[in-house]
Order: C-alpha cells, then sequence, then structure tokens
C-alpha cells in the first residue's frame, strides 16, 4: 500500500478543495493553493523514494506483501513511480501557476478548479501504472472527464465551452474506438491483465483480429497523444481552455497516454503480427505527428494555438521512444527523461504565457512585441524554454531528444534504415521548430513593442518559471538516477 | 481457409457492403414510385412534430439525472464488493496476508469520496428546483 | 603528505585568484586588496611549485603522474584529466611562477591607476592558470587545453585597452595568427592518435616503434607549425610586435617570458620524436636560425622601445628553437630560463620608463634618464648586458651552449648564430644609450615629471636584474669541467645532456672568446654611435645603411606582403561569396525550403475548420485507413 502514497495524496488533495469549495473565500483559496502546490511537490519526493525503493530488495518485499487484488491491477515498478513523481510535480506545478489566474480572471469556483486538476493527475499517475484493461480504462476516463470539466471552466466564455464540447464530444467518440478495441481483445482471449493477453497470443492461432484490436485501442490512445491524425481537437481545445488549464492539458493526458501505451502494447502485443501491426502505425504516426506539428506551428498568429501544435510535435518525438520500447533497453528511460524535460519546459513556456495574458488579456504573437523591454523575466525565460524546446544542448530539451535518439540507435537504425530516416526527420524537425520558438523570441527582443507599460510578473506563477528554470537545469543531474531506477528495477514484470 | 489473414475480413466487409447495395438497387429497380405529401411527411404515423427541436429547457433536469449517477456507481461496486467481502476476510484469516480491516477501509475511503461530491451538490443547491 | 600528491596545488592558486576577482570585481573592499588576491594566488603557486622541485629531487622518482578524473571517454579513445611532474615541467613551474610572481607583484605599481585594474588581475591569474596546464598536462589535449587558453588569455590582454582600436586589431591578430599554428598542433594530435593509439606523452615514447619515418616527419612538421605560431617563428611571427599594445607587465610575462617559449616547451617535450631521425629536427634548426637574424635585423631599425624588445624576443626564441632542432635540448630550455630572467627585466625596465615619461615609447624621445632613474637603469644595463652576452651574465653563458652545440653540428648555423649575437649586442646598446644616455631630448615640461617608480615595480626589477647577472651559474660550461646544474637535473629525461662535454676545452674557450669579443664589440659600436651623439648618431646609422635602412624600419615590409599575398585575397573571395553566393544559394535554399514549410503550413491550417463534424470525419477516417493499412500491409 505504501507505493500508492502518491495517488493518495492527490485525491486528498482534491476532497480538500472540494470542502473547502463548500465556503470559499480568497484567504482560503490561498492557503490551499499554498498547501496543495507543497503536498504535491512533497508527496513528488516521496514518489522518487518509492521509485528508487521499488529497484531495491525492501522494495521487492513490500510488493510481495501487497494484496494480490492490487498488483493484479497496478504495476507497482520504478516505471509507475517514475510516472506517479510526474503526475505530482505538473500538479503542484499547475497549482503554483494558476494562482494569479484565479485570482484575477476568475469570479467564482476557483478552489473546483483546481480540485479537479488534482483528481486528474491521480487518473494521470494511475494511467501510468494500470497494467489491466479495466483500470486502463477507468484511469483514461477519471482523467478525461476531469479534462472536459477543466476545458469548460469559464463557462461564460464561449470559447470555452466551446472547447469543452469539442473535448466531450471527439473524446468520447475516440474512447468508442478504444472500448471497441479492448472488447475485441478481451473476447478473443477471455483475459484483461496484460501479461495473460500476452500469454494467450503466444501461439499461431491468433489471426485477423488482435492487430485490428490494437490500432483500434491505437486510436483511442492516440487521441489523448493528439497522434495525426487524431489531433485536430488539440488546437481548437488549447486555445479556448482557460490557459492554466491548456498547460495541464498540454503535458497531463499526453504523457500519462504516453507511459499506457509503451505499457500495454509492449506487454500485451509482443508478438509478430500484433506487433508488425503497431509498430508500423507508430512509425507512421510518429513521422507525421511531428512533421506536421512543427510545421503547421510556424504560420499561427495565436501563442496557445503555436503551442498547441509544438506539443503535437513533442507527441511525435515522444512516439519515437515508444516505437522502441521493445527493441531498446533505453526507450523507456528516454521516454521518461523526454517526459520530465517536456514537462518543465512546456509548462515554463506556458507559465509565461498564462502571466502575460493574466496582465494584457491577450494571446495574439504581435501583442509580445518588445516583451524583453516590459518584462525582462518573461522575455529571458521564454528565451530559456524556446532554446530547451528546440532542443539545443545543453538543456534538458537536449538531454530528452539525445536519449531518444540513443534508444532508437540501440533499437537498430543502422544507415539507411528505415529508423534513420525516421531519426533524421526528428532532427530536421528540430530545426524547423527553431523558427517558430525563436520567432516569438526575436518579437520579445528586437520588434518595438506597442508600448512600454511593464508587465507584472505575480507571485505564484514567477515561481512557477522559476522551477521550470531549474528543473530545466537540473534534468542534467536527474537523469543519472532516472535511467539508473528504470533500468535496475526488473519493469513490467510480475511481481 | 489458408491465404490472406485479413481476406476473411475483406469478404466479410465486401459482402456486407455489396447486400446493403444490392437489397438497395433491387427494391429501386422493383417498387413503384408514387409520391404524395403524406408519404414525405416525417412520420407516416404517430404525431406530427410542433416547432423546432431547438429549444432551451431547464438544465437541472440534467443535474438530477447526474446525481443519480453517484448512486448508481455507488451501487455498482458496492454488490460486488458485499459478495466478495466475506471470502476476503477468509482468505486474510487464513494466511496473513494483508489485514482484515483493509478491504473495508478501502470501501469507506471510497463512500467517502462519493459522499463528498455528493454533500458539494447539495451544497451548491444542486437539488433546489428553480422556477423561472 | 608529500607535495607530490597534490600536484594540483600549482593551480590551486591562480585558479582561485581568477575566479575571485572575476566572480567579485568591485564587492571586496578597495581595489588594492583584488591586487593582492593576485599576487598572493601567484605567490603561492611560486611556492608550491619550489616545494614540488624538492620533493622531486628528494623522491628520486623521474616521473610523477597524477589522473584526477577522466575527461573525455568516447569509443576506445580515453583522455584523463592528468598532469605530470618531472624535471623539465617543475623547471618550467618555477620559470612560470616566479617571474609570474614578480611581474604581478610589478603590476601593483604599474597597474595602479588603470580603470580596470581588477580584469587586469583576473586576467593574469587566468594566465597563470592556463599556462601551468600547459606545462603540467600529461597528455597532449590537456596540454592543448593550456595552449589554448594562454592563447586567449594572450588575446584578452593584448586588448586589455580595448578602447584602442590598434589595441584590439592587434589582440585580433594575434588571435587569427595563431589559429594557423593551432591547426597544425591539432592535425599532429590526431596523427598521433592514428599511430600510436594514445595521446598520453609516456605511452606516445614508448610506442616510438609503431611510427613510421613519414609518420614522424609529418607530425613534428606540424607541430612545429604549432609551435611557430605560438612562439611567433618565421613565417608566424608577425603578431608578436604588434602585441606591444598590451599593457607592459603583460608583454613581459606573456610575450617574453612564458607563453611565447610554449613552443620550444612543446618541441622539448616531445623531443622523443624530435630525436628520430627522420624528424623535421633540421628544418626546426633553421627556421630557428633565421628567425633569430631577420628578427635582429628588424630591432635595429625600430624606435619604438617596446618594439625592440619584441624583436629582440623573436629572435631569442629563434636561438631556442636552433638549439632544439639540433637536440641540444638543454640548452634551449638553460637559455629559456635566462631570456625569461633578462627579458623580463628589460621589457620591466621599459614599462617603468614608459610610466616615468608619461606614456612615450619613441627611444628618439628619452635620452640621458640615468640619473633620474637610478634603479631602473642600473637594472636595465645588467639585463641587456646579459642579453648581449657579456661574460659572466646569465645570457653569455647560455647563449654560448646553443652556439657551440651549433658549431658541432652544422657550421652555417653557427655563424648565423654569431652574427646575430653581435647585432643583438648592438641593437640592445642602442636601446640601453638612446634611453638612459646621450643627453635629454625631452622637453623641459615633460623632463620635470620623470621620477623613479614606486618600490613595488624597482622589487621586482632588482630580483630580476640579481638573476639575470647570476642566472648563467645554473648552466656553468661542462665542457671545461665545470658543474651544470641544469643538465645534471635534466639528465633522466633529456637524453644529450652532456652533448657539449664532448668538446675540447681549447676550442670551447675559443668559442667563448669569438663570442665575448662579438658581445663587446658591439656594444661599443653602439657606445661610439649613440653614447654622446645620441639622435645625431642614428642619423648617421641611416646615412650609412641607406636603403636597407628604410627596409629594416618598415620590418621588411612582411606585413604588407602578407597582407598583399595573403589577406586581401581572401577578403576579396569573401566579400565574392558574402555579394553573390550567399544571397543566391545559401539564402536561396534557405528561403525556398522556408517558403515551402510555409505553403504547406498555410495548407493544413485551412483544414482545421473548427467544426465538430470534420474533427469526427478524420478520426473516423483515420481509423478506418488504419485498419484498410494493415490489411493491405498483410502479416
Amino acid at each position: 500500500m505504501v507505493y500508492l502514497i502518491p495517488e493518495f495524496l492527490l485525491v486528498l488533495v482534491g476532497a480538500v478543495g472540494l470542502v473547502i469549495a463548500f465556503a470559499p473565500s480568497r484567504p482560503r483559496l490561498r492557503a490551499y493553493s499554498l498547501v496543495g502546490g507543497l503536498t504535491c511537490f512533497g508527496g513528488a519526493v516521496v514518489a522518487g523514494y518509492l521509485a528508487y525503493l521499488a529497484t531495491t530488495d525492501l522494495g521487492a518485499e513490500l510488493a510481495a506483501t501487497a494484496p494480490g487484488y492490487l498488483t493484479t491491477t497496478l504495476a507497482l515498478d520504478p516505471f509507475s513511480r517514475v510516472f506517479a513523481v510526474l503526475s505530482l510535480i505538473v500538479c503542484g506545478l499547475t497549482f503554483l501557476l494558476s494562482k494569479e489566474y484565479l485570482e484575477t480572471r476568475m469570479q467564482d469556483h476557483q478552489p473546483e478548479l483546481l480540485a479537479v486538476i488534482a483528481f486528474a493527475a491521480a487518473g494521470m499517475s494511475f494511467l501510468g501504472s494500470a497494467r489491466e484493461l479495466i483500470t486502463i480504462w477507468f484511469s483514461i476516463e477519471l482523467l478525461s472527464v476531469c479534462g472536459y470539466v477543466l476545458a469548460a471552466f469559464t463557462k461564460d466564455d464561449e470559447r470555452s465551452a466551446e472547447a469543452a464540447l469539442k473535448y466531450f464530444i471527439l473524446g468520447t467518440a475516440s474512447s468508442a474506438f478504444m472500448l471497441f478495441g479492448l472488447s475485441y481483445v478481451y473476447g478473443m482471449t477471455g483475459r484483461l491483465d496484460l501479461v495473460g493477453i500476452m500469454e494467450a497470443t503466444a501461439g499461431d492461432g491468433i489471426g485477423v483480429l488482435l492487430p485490428t484490436a490494437a490500432v483500434l485501442m491505437l486510436v483511442g490512445f492516440g487521441f489523448k497523444v493528439a497522434m495525426v491524425p487524431f489531433h485536430m481537437w488539440c488546437p481548437d481545445v488549447y486555445e479556448g481552455a482557460p490557459t492554466p488549464v491548456t498547460a495541464f492539458l498540454s503535458v497531463g493526458p499526453k504523457l500519462a497516454a504516453l507511459a499506457a501505451l509503451a505499457r500495454v502494447f509492449s506487454t500485451a502485443f509482443p508478438h509478430e503480427v500484433a506487433r508488425v501491426a503497431w509498430e508500423g502505425v507508430l512509425f507512421w504516426g510518429a513521422l507525421i505527428t511531428m512533421t506536421l506539428g512543427n510545421v503547421v506551428a510556424i504560420k499561427q498568429s495565436n501563442i496557445k494555438r503555436m503551442l498547441a501544435y509544438s506539443s503535437i510535435a513533442h507527441a511525435g518525438y515522444m512516439l519515437v521512444a515508444v516505437l522502441v520500447t521493445l527493441r531498446s533497453d533505453l526507450a523507456l528511460s528516454a521516454l521518461a527523461i523526454y517526459a520530465f524535460a517536456y514537462v518543465f519546459m512546456n509548462l515554463g513556456a506556458f507559465a509565461v504565457v498564462t502571466s502575460f495574458s493574466n496582465r494584457t488579456g491577450s494571446d495574439a504573437l504581435h501583442s509580445y512585441n518588445g516583451l524583453a523591454r516590459r518584462s525582462p523575466y518573461l522575455a529571458w525565460a521564454w528565451a530559456f524554454f524556446a532554446l530547451t524546446l528546440v532542443g539545443l544542448p545543453p538543456t534538458a530539451g537536449f538531454l530528452g531528444k539525445a536519449y531518444i535518439i540513443m534508444a532508437a540507435w540501440d533499437a537498430g537504425a543502422t544507415w539507411n534504415s528505415p529508423m534513420f530516416w525516421l531519426l533524421v526527420v526528428l532532427v530536421l524537425n528540430s530545426a524547423i521548430s527553431l523558427a517558430y520558438y525563436m520567432g516569438v523570441a526575436g518579437r520579445m527582443f528586437f520588434k518595438p513593442p506597442a508600448h512600454d507599460d511593464p508587465v507584472p510578473v505575480g507571485g505564484g506563477v514567477g515561481t512557477a518559471i522559476g522551477l521550470c528554470l531549474a528543473g530545466t537545469l537540473l534534468m542534467v543531474l536527474a537523469a543519472g538516477p532516472i535511467i539508473g531506477a528504470i533500468q535496475n528495477g526488473a519493469v513490467f514484470a510480475l511481481h | 481457409m489458408t491465404g490472406h489473414p485479413y481476406l476473411q475480413l475483406l469478404i466479410m466487409t465486401v459482402g456486407g457492403i455489396l447486400f446493403v447495395a444490392a437489397a438497395m438497387i433491387v427494391s429501386w429497380l422493383l417498387r413503384p414510385n408514387r409520391p404524395s405529401e403524406v408519404k414525405a411527411s416525417t412520420y407516416e404515423c404517430g404525431e406530427e412534430p410542433v416547432g423546432s427541436a431547438w429549444f432551451q429547457f431547464p438544465a437541472q433536469f440534467y443535474l438530477i439525472a447526474l446525481l443519480f449517477v453517484v448512486f448508481e456507481v455507488e451501487a455498482a461496486f458496492l454488490i460486488p464488493w458485499a459478495l466478495k467481502l466475506g471470502d476476503f476476510l477468509h482468505h486474510a484469516a487464513a494466511e496473513g496476508v494483508g489485514s482484515p480491516w483493509f478491504v473495508v477501509v478501502e470501501m469507506a475511503i471510497f463512500l467517502a469520496i462519493l459522499i463528498l461530491g455528493w454533500v458539494y451538490a447539495l451544497r451548491k443547491g444542486a437539488l433546489e428546483w428553480i422556477t423561472e | 603528505m608529500s607535495p607530490l600528491d597534490t600536484l594540483w596545488l600549482v593551480l590551486l592558486g591562480p585558479a582561485l585568484g581568477a575566479l575571485i576577482n572575476g566572480l567579485w570585481p568591485q564587492r571586496l573592499r578597495g581595489r588594492v586588496t583584488h591586487g593582492v588576491i593576485a599576487c598572493v594566488a601567484a605567490g603561492f603557486a611560486f611556492v608550491v611549485a619550489i616545494l614540488q622541485h624538492i620533493a622531486l629531487g628528494a623522491s628520486g622518482q623521474e616521473i610523477v603522474r597524477a589522473s584526477y578524473f577522466t575527461w573525455i571517454q568516447a569509443g576506445n579513445l580515453t583522455v584523463d584529466f592528468a598532469l605530470r611532474l618531472d624535471p623539465l615541467s617543475s623547471v618550467m613551474c618555477l620559470t612560470v611562477t616566479g617571474v609570474g610572481f614578480l611581474i604581478h607583484v610589478y603590476s601593483l605599481g604599474y597597474m595602479a591607476h588603470d580603470r580596470d585594474y581588477v580584469r587586469f588581475f583576473t586576467n593574469m591569474n587566468l594566465f597563470l592558470t592556463a599556462m601551468l596546464i600547459l606545462v603540467t598536462a600529461s597528455n597532449l589535449p590537456l596540454m592543448f587545453v593550456g595552449w589554448e587558453g594562454v592563447g586567449l588569455c594572450s588575446y584578452l590582454l593584448i586588448g586589455f585597452w580595448h578602447r584602442r582600436e590598434s589595441a584590439s586589431r592587434a589582440g585580433f591578430k594575434a588571435f587569427a595568427v595563431n589559429r594557423i599554428g593551432d591547426a597544425g598542433f591539432l592535425v599532429a594530435m590526431f596523427w598521433c592518435w592514428k599511430v600510436f593509439a594514445t595521446l598520453e606523452f609516456h605511452e606516445i615514447f614508448e610506442r616510438l616503434e609503431l611510427a613510421t619515418a613519414v609518420d614522424v616527419r609529418w607530425i613534428t612538421l606540424l607541430l612545429f607549425v604549432g609551435a611557430t605560431g605560438k612562439s611567433a617563428q618565421l613565417p608566424l611571427y608577425v603578431w608578436l610586435p604588434d602585441a606591444m599594445e598590451g599593457p607592459t607587465p603583460v608583454s613581459a610575462l606573456i610575450h617574453a617570458a612564458t607563453m611565447v617559449t610554449a613552443g620550444v616547451y612543446l618541441v622539448v617535450r616531445m623531443h622523443p620524436l624530435f630525436h628520430h631521425p627522420e624528424s623535421a629536427g633540421v628544418l626546426v634548426a633553421w627556421v630557428g636560425a633565421l628567425t633569430a637574424i631577420f628578427a635582429a635585423t628588424i630591432a635595429v631599425g625600430q624606435r619604438d622601445i617596446k618594439r625592440v624588445l619584441a624583436y629582440s624576443t623573436v629572435s631569442q626564441l629563434g636561438y631556442m628553437f636552433l638549439a632544439a632542432g639540433i637536440g641540444a635540448y638543454v640548452a634551449a630550455i638553460f637559455h629559456l630560463v635566462t631570456h625569461a630572467f633578462f627579458k623580463a627585466c628589460l621589457f620591466l625596465g621599459s614599462g617603468s620608463v614608459i610610466h616615468a615619461c608619461h606614456e612615450e615609447q619613441d627611444i628618439m624621445n628619452m635620452g640621458g634618464l640615468k640619473d633620474k632613474m637610478r634603479t631602473t637603469h642600473w637594472t636595465f644595463l645588467a639585463a641587456t648586458l646579459a642579453i648581449a652576452g657579456v661574460f659572466p651574465l646569465a645570457g653569455f653563458f647560455s647563449k654560448d651552449e646553443i652556439l657551440a652545440h651549433a658549431f658541432q653540428a652544422n657550421r652555417g648555423l653557427y655563424v648565423i648564430g654569431i652574427a646575430c649575437a653581435l647585432l643583438t649586442a648592438f641593437y640592445m646598446g642602442r636601446v640601453l644609450f638612446l634611453t638612459f644616455y646621450s643627453g635629454r631630448r625631452m622637453r623641459d615640461q615633460a623632463w620635470e615629471k620623470v621620477h623613479e617608480s614606486p618600490p613595488s615595480m624597482t622589487f621586482a626589477l632588482v630580483v630580476l636584474a640579481v638573476l639575470a647577472v647570476f642566472g648563467g651559474l645554473l648552466g656553468l660550461p661542462a665542457g671545461l669541467g665545470l658543474p651544470h646544474f641544469l643538465a645534471g637535473y635534466l639528465a633522466p629525461l633529456l637524453p644529450d645532456a652532456h652533448g657539449a662535454a664532448h668538446m675540447p676545452a681549447r676550442l670551447e674557450l675559443a668559442l667563448m672568446g669569438i663570442s665575448l669579443a662579438l658581445a663587446i664589440g658591439g656594444l661599443f659600436a653602439a657606445a661610439s654611435l649613440f653614447r654622446v651623439r645620441g639622435a645625431q648618431g642614428e642619423e648617421r646609422l641611416r646615412k650609412a645603411l641607406g636603403g636597407v635602412h628604410t627596409l629594416l624600419a618598415n620590418k621588411w615590409y612582411v606585413d604588407e606582403v602578407y597582407a598583399a599575398v595573403v589577406v586581401s585575397p581572401l577578403s576579396r573571395l569573401a566579400q565574392a561569396v558574402s555579394d553573390r553566393f550567399d544571397p543566391r544559394v545559401v539564402d536561396g535554399l534557405v528561403n525556398g525550403v522556408a517558403a515551402a514549410v510555409g505553403w504547406g503550413s498555410e495548407r493544413q491550417t485551412r483544414t482545421q475548420t473548427g467544426r465538430i463534424r470534420d474533427y469526427v470525419l478524420v478520426i473516423l477516417t483515420g481509423a478506418f485507413l488504419l485498419v484498410l493499412g494493415l490489411i493491405a500491409l498483410g502479416r
């Protein structure tokens, strides 16, 4: 049970939020966002310790004494705990960067927003460790339903309502596909746990339907990840949703779905026929996703839409790591490292956007002209996050890309193999992304501002930006332990 | 039935499409075509629709329905739990794995969260019927 | 704990000093504190160097090597951050830190009124750190770190007064010319890796038999190309005279005593390669000799006191390469050490004069300073006698040793060597007499303000002058049965330590006599021309030399030739590329790609309609295509 402390903490934070919502007041809201955020960061430390613990003998013992129904539904391995760390960090950072937004842009229901984010983060954490179809389904729905609610939170704003409705309708449609796939799998194998499915499909008798089911499941996951062609919701929802919510949506569901994708497909479908199918789909999916995301991001005039497309592109990069999970020992570490880097750099970038729109109410790119003069902190922070998002050394983004490339190389990307060309496309895409990230930085530093009013940075969001900066810089130090935990632990193994 | 593994699927798909298409084409060829006003109306039997379907009606209906879901979920979890409770307690006592109270506490947590949500809805006035 | 266990300690002082002064340039109380910190740092390094020297002698070990961490690990290439102490690096450490410390102390006074006082000391400490890395490195890459580090500091310090355009241009020139040499060093390093599969000095020397004649020839040649850049030899010497734009202590430390000798150190450090019969050693000797005579002639025609000294440095470095090229490594190092003493003394003396005369550098505008600046005069005199090679001062012994070796190796080299000795005595005499004797040529107002320098400056002068006088005792001629301490100390490392011992005593004495006669002759010629007559003497010299003097004064027009042959065609090519090739081909390509990407972006944006039914359609189509793709994919 010790292993579930991160999830308990997240649920507890959410529940407290609901209680506070009984009688909301400004001081209570402040105390809640502060204490909640701190609890999350504290929890992240605990989760980090659990990830370490999972690699030790003591951890194995603890896992062995856990009740059977728990270990059959949740995998308590280092990989899942690393994603628990991530969920808590995402939750904590979102709490911080929402603070000013809640106080200045929302009239009511502020504690609920934070509470729902905490519940969504719990769903994220569960999804990262689910190892059985029903649990996977529930985790995904917990995350999704919270996401729909979050997108609708400023319900008087037409765009927010539209975004929520789109997200909801498209989300349920893709969920239907996934459920369809899940039911096929259950129908064919009679098993719900991933390992059981793998065992049941080991023989020759499995024909047509298993790959079909796998691909149908991929539609559902692809929607959460925003893989092309299931990405259409992404820019509209990101633009319409409240900015802190967009920040959360751009990392939370995406990363959890990627982690689940890696776990489900490499555990349940490692055998020839299905494997060829999903690897093929992911190969082309990754390639098209990263290219389309980057190319389309260039022409956007709204910074949230631009970041939406850029987050699609990042999903493409991470899909490469998922693609090689069965071929390289490094793949899961690469995914985790990229996920960490992505959390810090993307939340950092969104924190800058939040802070800016809190004061100016604008998300248009041209309103960022000359920001360096109006708020040097925001401009420099953006410049740094942009460099990281592009993946220039020695930042965290570079580290993430480097590990993904190493994993893909490890998986057999010899000269002129398809994998090799995928990596070439990945590197070219990084170059394309330079254009729009640095384009914004260029606006901030070299274009004259419309007026010289300073843009003050609020304490909460300023702290979030600082933490993200620190996070991107410290990734270089954290990469070693993360790889250590994931490589040493018995990943995806039965207890 | 060897050959391409997807052959069956393909035959099924093509067969399905052909079947539907054939039925429609055949009926189109065979049927007499004598349209009348009654035949073109939405329903050949039953009530004529009055006005547009695009009108507002109170959101409270949704809220009540949603609150129902809370109890449905509760029931959906409680029944299998209650049925298996005896087995579990027996099992825990026999093998010394885990505490027998654990599973009770767990359900208590679940109910607490659910009730919390329900109380929240009550506090927010979801059950107070507002008329105009 | 023996000092040998902590080889890194020698780097600690200057590194910390640079760090403290660099990070807190304004935080400390009073600007003198910064200077004192830098001096203490240099002094600390000097003390450590002495302790290590003693400990090395006491331990009886030849080489102490300490590896601290693996710096580069790529494939089967492993480069450690490893330091190495042996007699050679110990001698270099002592020279660098000792002279360095004195010049730091001198700078306290010299730079006292400069606005960028702290930056100066930061760079000086940084330079010491890099130089010590260079001489204590145990492998080529780490040595290259020091090599580039001193190059960087040299650039920073030449351009120290960066508000002056000539200074920043000179810094740039030094950097650019050095890069040519560095390319040679790098390629030599790669070649070593290819042949020996290691970059550690001791491993390379153990595996010498792996190298073919061609390998040795090219590696030594390329190393020497690196050395000509750093040590200002033909044809890459042009940066050094311009480097005099830097503050005088910098000229003394970097461009006379230490950094410019790095090339000599490199050749001696790699002597097992240069000792190979197929090596480029002969070339080294001839380039050295030609540089020596060539620079000496230019020095005769210069009027700027620091430029004379700069060409003199180039010339003396030529001597060292001459020695190293014919295998007289001990003689090369011996001359390196004594040269550090007297040339540092000369530069600091010139700095003292310039300081006193309010930045006047033209010797034609000085004269008669002997009585106004007594200490400076005496020390300058001692150092001049030392560099001219007057018995029994330091330069006499070290130069004589080189000439004795040259006599045995090749008479042509010897003749050039003694001709150069004559010229050295003459132009140094010219500087000495025009500056300190020959009546004053200054305006009264300026003359009134001339004063002796503060004690912090004269202290360094006196110490260096004493060293210039007695430094020769380190290496008394072995041919006369006298003890050659330096040779004995370096004997375990350098094979030829007693090469000169095979010479008959009578021949040795005869050679000494010739050198001494030439030195005194040169000085007398200078004295008769300039001691009393001053400017008239210069006029007579110009008339006597005729057109040659114009050539000399204009430095043989080498800079102009370089500009015409190398710089101008290159810059025209660059201009052509930037005018035609870049905008059309490169930019065209880039803009074309950008336009294509933009077009694609535009097209895709149009599909983003915002209507849910379209999106659902895309999802459906996607799923359908995936399943269809599966079927098409087959198994």
